[in-house]
Order: C-alpha cells, then structure tokens, then sequence
C-alpha cells in the first residue's frame, strides 16, 4: 500500500475519532452520556441507525455474495420498511411516553422485573458475542488479504471505538456516525464507477447488464416457494419482517438511536428514512458485486480469491495437481471469454434466435469454467481439511487492492474500518447503557447520585470494550464461531419479539405467564435447531409466534393471586 | 395534553403519519415490482 494510501486511511480514521471526542467533551450528566441529552434530529438518527446495521462485513462480503450468487440476497430486506412502520408506529410512541433510556427498562413497567431481567440479559448474551464479531470479522480478511498482522488491526479497530464511545456516549457515536456513513456511501460511489470505468471500452454499460442477466446474476425476486431456497420474496417478507421489527424495535443498539430523538416526529422520521433507503442501498452494493463479475469476465481473476490457500496448494504435496487445474482454468477463461464476445455481438445486432444461441455457447464454457474452479475448492479442502471453501469475501477486497488507483484504495479501507467502527460503537453503547441501567442500577446499586451512574456507564462501556476485543482476539480458535453468533441471534430474537409484541398488544397477560411463555418457547426454538435443517429466518417468526401463543394460554391457567403477588418490587 | 400533540405532529410534507406509511409502502410496492421486471428483462 502506497504513502498516499495510508495517509488517507489514517487520516480519515483519526479525524473520526479526534471528532467524536471533541465535540462531545464535557458530557456530564447520565442523560447526556446514554440518550445524548434526546436532541437528535431526523437526520442523525437516520444515518445512525443505517450506521449501525451495516457493518464492515455488509460492503466487504455483499458485493463478493452477488459475484457467487447474484442479487437476491436483496429480499432480505423486504420486509424491512413493513417492520419499521411498526415500530414507528406502536414501539417509539409507548418508549417515549414511558420515558425509558433501554428497552427492557419498559417491561417491568408493563410487566415485572424478572421479565425485565430476561429481555436485558438475551440482549447481553448475544450482542457482547456479536459486538466481538464485529470486529473479528473483517480484520481476519484484512490481514489475510493485506499481511497484516491481525492482533494489532484488533486492536486498533477496538481501541480507537473504544476512545470515542466511552468518552462521548451515544452522542459521540451518532455524531461520529453521519461522517462514517459519509465516509461509505462516497467511498462505494466511487468504487462502482471504477469498476464501470475498467470494463472493456467495447462493452456498454446496457451489454454488461444484459451479460450479467445471462449468467443468472440478476435474479433480483424469486418468488419460489422451495423450502431450500435461502433467498425468495416470502422468507423476505415473512421471515424478514420479524427479524427487522426485533432488531429494531427491541435490540437495544437500535433502540438508543432512535430514544436519543428530540421528539417522537424526529425519531419516526430517522426510521422513515431507513425504510425508504435501505433497500436501495443494499440493491446498489450487490449491483456493484454484480459488476465486479461482469469485470472478471473480460479480466482473469485469480484460480482463486483467497491467496494464502493457494500458496498453502503450492507448497503442499497437491501442487502439481494444482499446477494442472490452473492451466485448465486460464483455458477455461479463455473459452468463456470468446463466447461473451460472441454474445455481445449478438446483442449489438439485435437478433433473438443469434442471442438464444450464443447465450447457450455461454452457458456451456461458463459450466465447464465453474466446474474447474470447484476442483480447485476440492484440492483446497483436501490440502487442508480446516481451511472453509468460500472466497466470496476476498473479491471484492481483491479488485480494490489490483485495481483502485493510489489514495483511493485507502479511501476503499477506511470505509471498511468506518463501517466496523460505526457497528461496533453502537453496540457497545447499548451494552453498556442495558447494564448501567437494567442491571447496576436497577438491582446492584440502587439509589446512587447521577454523576456515580455516569461513572458507571463509562467504566462498563470500558468493560464491554474489553470483553469486544478480547473475544476478537480469541475468535479463530473457536470453530465456525462466526455462524455460531449469527445462529444465536436469530434464536433469541423472535422470543424477545414475542414478549414485546405481548406487551404492546395483549394487555389481559402478566408477567408470570409472558415469562414463562417465553422461556418455554425459547427451549421450544432450540430443540428445532437442533432437528431440522429450516433456514435461520424463520426462527425469528417460530420463537415470537411460540411466546405469543404460550403466553396467552399460560395466562388463562395461571391463578391471579399468584400472578398479583408476582410482582417485584 | 403535550405528549398528544407530540406524537400528534405531523411528519414534513405529507399531512398525517398514515399518510408517510402508506407512501412508504407503495414505494416497497413500486421497488418489488420494478424488481420483478428487472428480474423478467433480464433473464
């Protein structure tokens, strides 16, 4: 990497942070540290709450899953917008006029303190897992892909949030938050019209879009009903729906975006503004992936993207089988290469039966193509059994390291580093914020002046740092640790949706059966994992259906003196 | 009386929250379907 290169990476990164702690020295008081004295405006919060969602891995992996996969991906968020007028609509104004810093805060209110405690403590487990990820996850790229050394990118990711979040609050990571998003949305512009300006001058952007269309990579909606299939318009819509309205009406690094509103109308505009943009962004960022493949049609691209496991091949005892398969991959390219041509062509003259027919030349390279590129994942795994077969990761990272020109390829990385930090703040402010004030407040230390609790909250924004970076550190010797998390979050989430939803909307239940509901379910939703293969998704919508369900019924068995009296203190 | 009239106050532009949601939905309406169509175009 160039001088230029680093100086705007460092720079950038270091403006951020010097940023976020200036302009919110002299926080004092615990309103200000954990809802940022609630005077947000719509803007903020907006740009803050879509900070928070996308982190590192959203612009290093999405473009790399449109490369392997195509578009649909994109159907995950389809039920995103649905699940934000919701919230908008029954979560923000119940939150405000209940005057809570956390989410949980209100279900004692509603319910008791036990159901209080649960709701805080699943956020607790699964988000200090995640918060580590969050931070695990791109630097093990960065430093495979870039040499670096990947304790010292941990550390650095994880110190430099550290600073700003425990210095300034929630107010210092949504102010630090509009300059990330800043950061990533110039940064990915940018980046698509370079790919742009690499395709072959021959081939027009209408070409490029029509050749993309007939490699499969623009299946945008699927409307599919095979149980298999990951991606379609109703495990957006349905499974997308519940997992949304539980991320942002009950996680609490969501919840704190939006709490820190100056009013109910600017906190519900900051939402509106996710639910209009944020399916077009995603669109954007896997278009770019899509264009990134059209661009390594015309450009050899590696046998494949992940190089430490080629070089691992090479020096292995399969390096001459290797050695064959790279022949017949560049052979392979080749093959492909002409038949696109040809395609093109066909389309410059406009004839349909011409198109059908090269279309289906293409077809038969590209298999053959892709067939050798699986040969080579096989001799990878049987090279090193441990190592995981996937490269889509590493694409998109590669063609910014080969083919960004100087400056703008450390442009390119503080947006990764952006975007992990952005995440990461945020999620380490609402642990923080939930243990203050469910917990160390609530329960261990009551009655305490506000300067203690503000005290508190930093030293346990501090804590979770610490823990953040320690579980980073600690991440890769823990086997597929990372589908573990995302595994685990989705598992917790529809309970926690559920007691909500109960909450809000089925007010003759108490706090005894909505607990006891929901840890029913919860045992219910795990005992499903572990005997059947159903996408992840739809847990959010078993686990909340269950709690719902269990709830109500267990109300109607449950005495309502032992329910009268159930009521903590 | 005051919390009323805050979660009362009307979004800028449209004259009701109602009406911004329902705008928010036709506009996932119109983005699914141009989907769709992209997905038929280009097949």
């Amino acid at each position: 990497m160039s001088a230029l290169d680093w100086t705007v990476l460092l720079g950038t990164l270091f403006f951020i942070v010097a940023y976020g702690v200036w302009k919110t020295r002299g926080s004092n008081d615990i309103e200000g540290y954990l809802l940022g004295n609630k005077q947000m405006k719509w803007g903020t919060i907006g740009l803050s709450v879509m900070a928070t969602q996308a982190s590192a891995i959203t612009f290093l992996s999405t473009p790399g899953q449109a490369y392997a996969s195509g578009m649909g991906f994109v159907q995950n968020y389809l039920g995103l917008p649905i699940a934000l007028i919701i919230v908008s609509a029954v979560f923000i104004p119940i939150y405000f006029k209940q005057k809570v810093y956390t989410a949980y805060e209100y279900l004692e209110g509603r319910f008791d303190l036990k159901t209080r405690l649960l709701g805080g403590f699943l956020f607790l487990v699964q988000r200090g897992l995640a918060a580590g990820i969050t931070i695990y996850a791109p630097a093990i790229i960065l430093s495979t892909m870039l040499g670096w050394n990947l304790e010292a990118t941990i550390l650095t990711v994880g110190i430099l949030v550290v600073i700003y979040t425990v210095s300034g609050g929630t107010k210092a990571v949504s102010l630090t938050q509009k300059y990330q998003m800043a950061v990533i949305m110039g940064g990915m512009l940018i980046a698509f019209f370079v790919v742009l300006g690499h395709l072959p001058e021959t081939l027009s952007f209408s070409d490029a879009v029509k050749v993309a269309g007939k490699m499969g990579k623009l299946e945008v909606i699927s409307f599919s009903m095979d149980p298999g299939k990951r991606y379609t318009f109703w495990t957006g819509i349905g499974g997308g729906l519940f997992l949304a309205m539980s991320y942002f009406g009950t996680d609490q690094s969501q919840v704190a975006r939006y709490l820190s509103g100056k009013s109910i109308a600017e906190s519900r505009m900051g939402l509106m503004f996710n639910a209009l943009l944020k399916i077009p962004m995603q669109f954007f960022i896997l278009f770019l992936g899509v264009m990134v493949f059209v661009f390594y049609l015309f450009e050899q691209p590696p046998t494949y993207f992940k190089q430490v496991d080629i070089d691992l091949l090479q020096s292995g005892i399969h390096a001459e089988a290797y050695s064959t398969l790279e022949k017949a991959h560049t052979e392979g390219f080749k093959h492909q290469k002409e038949d696109i041509i040809a395609l093109v062509d066909a389309f410059d003259k406009g004839d349909e039966n011409d198109i059908n027919a090269k279309a289906g030349q293409l077809k038969q390279s590209s298999g053959q193509y892709m067939q050798v590129r699986e040969d080579i994942k096989t001799l990878i795994s049987e090279n090193d059994p441990q190592t995981e077969t996937k490269d889509s990761d590493y694409v998109f990272l590669t063609f910014i390291m080969n083919f960004m020109p100087k400056g703008l390829i450390g442009l390119l990385l503080a947006v990764i580093f952006s975007a992990a930090m952005s995440s990461t703040s945020s999620e380490l402010n609402a642990l923080a914020s939930t243990t203050t004030v469910d917990f160390y407040k609530r329960v261990w230390m009551k009655g305490r002046s506000d300067k203690h609790y503000l005290i508190a909250s930093k030293l346990l924004t501090l804590f979770w740092g610490v823990v953040a970076i320690i579980f980073a550190l600690y991440a890769r010797l823990v086997e597929n640790l990372i589908e573990a998390v995302n595994i685990l979050g989705s598992i917790f989430y529809g309970t926690v949706l559920g007691i909500f939803l109960v909450a809000f909307f089925i007010k003759q239940v108490k706090g005894n059966a909505v607990f006891f509901g929901a840890l029913v379910a919860q045992l219910l939703v795990l005992l499903i994992k572990y005997n059947s293969d159903i996408s992840y998704l739809w847990f959010n919508i078993i686990g909340c259906v269950l709690t719902i369900v269990f709830s109500f019924f267990l109300q109607l068995i449950i005495p309502h003196k032992a329910e009268d009296s159930s009521t903590d203190s | 009386m005051q919390e009323k009239e805050e979660i009362d106050s009307p979004p800028p532009i449209f004259k009701t929250w109602a009406g911004l949601y329902f705008f928010v939905v036709a506009f996932l309406a119109f983005m699914i379907l141009s989907f769709y169509l992209f997905t038929l175009n280009y097949k």
